[in-house]
């Protein structure tokens, strides 16, 4: 039975690293055809290769594919070595929903502290966070997902110096 | 010259100097233990409080500021994975693994121990090599910082983790990474796609935030249950017989901080990864090196904090900043109206030795107050997961911030925090890709100041310094891949006769 599971698990990991190889020898290419020309700008003075601003691109982009090809082939003809997290803990239940609400939290720590304010911003997706992952404990949500928002923001604003986005309340300070 | 020194005994033993050392590391270990807030920044901080100091008390106020945030970078590295300066990325190697083992103390007072003993060596070096490794620095033209960079990025191989492609590949990638932003000769755009955000390059704080904190972050709302065993009132400490089998990697480490912090713009991170490299490849036991081996965690803290001692050997023996703290501490000396270089040697002897001998000082200030540290933030593992994290993600989006004040460096840690997500779950070591972001700058620089300096490429080969980098680079690439390439067999035979 174990023989069996441990042979489908060195299977699966087996194709996970094909596809990990595969996907970056396609990736290298990808970069080395389309991304340098585009985004790297030559100009037409280079007399010598190795001064070009496209040279070391192009050269990481090569070592990049060629490890990648050395890569896949180690993946397709030698015995698979299950990786650490292979063996590691399974993935929550709920994991999918608490990723997509992890991404929105993130998005609003990206997005909104111009128009909020870091303080605010910080203290709603703390507290948010906290309730996440399993805190029920009102005095614990709103004391921690306040209060620590507060000390790091007179840390960094008035102790560190850094001029923090307040946005609602600009005009207050 | 017996009178000077005792001139310089007389101008330091004062109340002022003291709190000064004092102050200046305790303030230097708290900033350097926030990610996002750096040694650099915490230095630049504190300049202003010099203006009205007496010279030697605003010298020895930033002194102790950099060394103690050298040694607070890794504070949090062994705690949160969360390392406060990027040298301090690698002592996160060994120093998180013993954390989630329950051993946060023994990692926390081992990274302190081999700080204390690698900076009062590095401080040693200042004092009695000052003159003699300043001008071996300064043989180093492009060429030679060009192998010796190469050199450095052969620790790649001994960082990759369970693959030695993938590493090989995290750690080009990082090369890569490190090319975007305006061509260094040319001024032309490199994958800035006209975004101005990007033209100075990737801001080296929020990647280094993003690539080890944020996936710690993203996987406990993945997973189950959080792998962190958290073991309350951790009581582990560093046995004698651990810090005795560690001396020979500390003072390995410290020896290798010295020389790389002698050299201008080679930096802390390159130290502590050559010095956690060597410690791996000569040990009896490298399988257990990035799995929570305390060895890996003093060779990391010897590496970097050697160089904290030695960065000032050019900019006392020769004026010459060997990176931005130190370039901030020589504005200090300017503002006190004191130019460092060889005249000071002969015009301010008295100050000098006043200076060593408060750098001498303050390696013991840093082992009390580290001390004290420890004791205090290493209640930090105790704090349950689903209240720290989110808390270290407020920090992350803060540092982050602090850098540059922008939102977008926020972008760019969320972004480099997906990517060493994916590269956590598809086993890929990040450490070689922020060994490559670091260094890439320096290597590709050196590289094209050779062509510019001569299109032959024989200049590569001009000097005895080059030939023995290359020589050097050669063997520890050979022993590397080999000794990878010995490991993977292995491991594969036991797999063999365990189905079998």
């Amino acid at each position: 039975m174990s023989d069996t599971r441990s042979d489908t698990d060195a299977r699966r990991g087996r194709r996970r690293e094909i596809i990990f190889a595969a996907l970056t020898l396609l990736a290298s290419a990808v970069f080395a055809f389309v991304v340098i020309p585009a985004g790297v700008t030559t100009p037409a003075s280079v007399k010598h290769l190795p001064l070009s601003p496209a040279f070391l691109p192009y050269v990481l982009t090569a070592g990049v594919g060629l490890f990648a090809l050395i890569h896949l082939l180690e993946a397709i003809f030698a015995a698979h070595i299950p990786g650490e997290d292979e063996a590691s803990l399974g993935t929550h239940p709920r994991w999918k929903s608490r990723v997509l609400m992890l991404v929105g939290l993130l998005l609003i720590y990206l997005l909104l502290p111009d128009r909020l304010g870091m303080p605010l911003t910080a203290m709603l997706v703390t507290i948010a966070l906290m309730a996440i992952g399993g805190e029920r404990r009102p005095l614990i949500l709103l004391g921690v997902g306040i209060g620590v928002p507060v000390l790091v923001y007179l840390f960094f604003a008035h102790v560190a110096q850094v001029p923090l986005p307040m946005g609602l309340f600009e005009d207050w300070m | 010259m017996l009178e000077n020194i005792a001139t310089g005994f007389e101008m330091f033993f004062t109340l002022g100097n003291l709190l000064a050392i004092t102050a200046g590391v305790c303030l230097g270990v708290t900033v350097g233990a926030i990610p996002g807030l750096t040694a650099t920044m915490a230095v630049a901080l504190a300049l202003p409080f010099t203006f009205n100091l007496d010279p030697v008390t605003g010298i020895l106020l930033l002194v102790g500021v950099y060394k103690g945030g050298v040694f607070g970078g890794s504070i949090t590295a062994i705690l949160i994975r969360a390392p406060g300066t990027p040298a301090a990325a690698c002592t996160l190697l060994d120093g998180y693994p013993l954390a989630q083992k329950g051993q946060a103390g023994k990692a926390l007072n081992m990274a302190l121990y081999a700080s204390c003993i690698a900076d009062f060596l590095s401080n040693l070096s200042l004092i009695f090599f000052a003159s003699l490794i300043a001008g071996l620095a300064l043989a180093f033209g492009p060429p030679e910082y060009f192998w010796l960079i190469c050199f450095s990025l052969t620790v790649v191989i001994s960082i990759s983790g369970s693959s030695l492609t993938k590493g090989l590949i995290s750690g080009l990638l990082g090369l890569l990474t490190s090319t975007i932003g305006l061509d260094l000769v040319y001024g032309t755009q490199r994958f800035t796609f006209d975004n101005f955000n990007l033209m100075g390059g990737v801001s080296y704080i929020p990647l280094l935030i993003g690539l080890f904190a944020l996936p710690e972050v993203i996987d406990f709302y993945v997973r189950k249950v959080a792998p962190f065993t958290v073991k309350t009132a951790d009581k582990s400490r560093v046995s004698l017989a651990e810090l005795k089998s560690s001396l020979v990697t500390i003072i390995r480490g410290s020896f290798i901080g010295v020389i790389i912090g002698t050299i201008p713009g080679a930096g802390a991170t390159a130290a502590a990864f050559l010095s956690y490299g060597e410690a791996r490849r000569t040990s009896k036991s490298p399988e257990t090196f990035g799995k929570g081996n305390i060895e890996g965690v003093a060779a990391s803290e010897a590496g970097n904090n050697g160089v904290a001692g030695a960065t000032l050997i050019p900019l006392l023996a020769l004026g010459i900043p060997g990176d931005v703290v130190t370039a901030v501490i020589l504005g200090a000396f300017m503002l006190q109206g004191l130019t460092p270089g060889p005249l000071m040697f002969q015009d301010n002897i008295t100050i000098i030795y006043a200076i060593f001998i408060g750098i001498m000082l303050s390696s013991v200030v840093l082992l009390g107050s580290g001390k004290l540290a420890i004791r205090y933030f290493a209640r930090i593992a105790d704090i349950p997961r689903h209240i720290l994290l989110p808390i270290v993600l407020m920090f992350c989006v803060f540092g982050s911030y602090a850098v540059q004040s922008q939102m977008f460096d926020v972008g760019v840690m969320l972004a480099f925090g997906v990517l060493g997500y994916i590269m956590m779950k598809i086993d890929m070591a990040a450490a070689p890709f922020l060994m490559g972001f670091i260094l890439g700058p320096l290597f590709e620089d050196n590289l094209r100041r050779s062509f510019l300096i001569s299109e032959d490429i024989t200049i590569f080969f001009r000097s005895p310094i080059c030939w023995i980098f290359i020589v050097i680079t050669i063997l520890s690439a050979f022993v590397g891949i080999r000794r990878e390439l010995r490991a993977t067999r292995a491991k594969r035979d036991a797999l063999r006769s365990g189905s079998a």
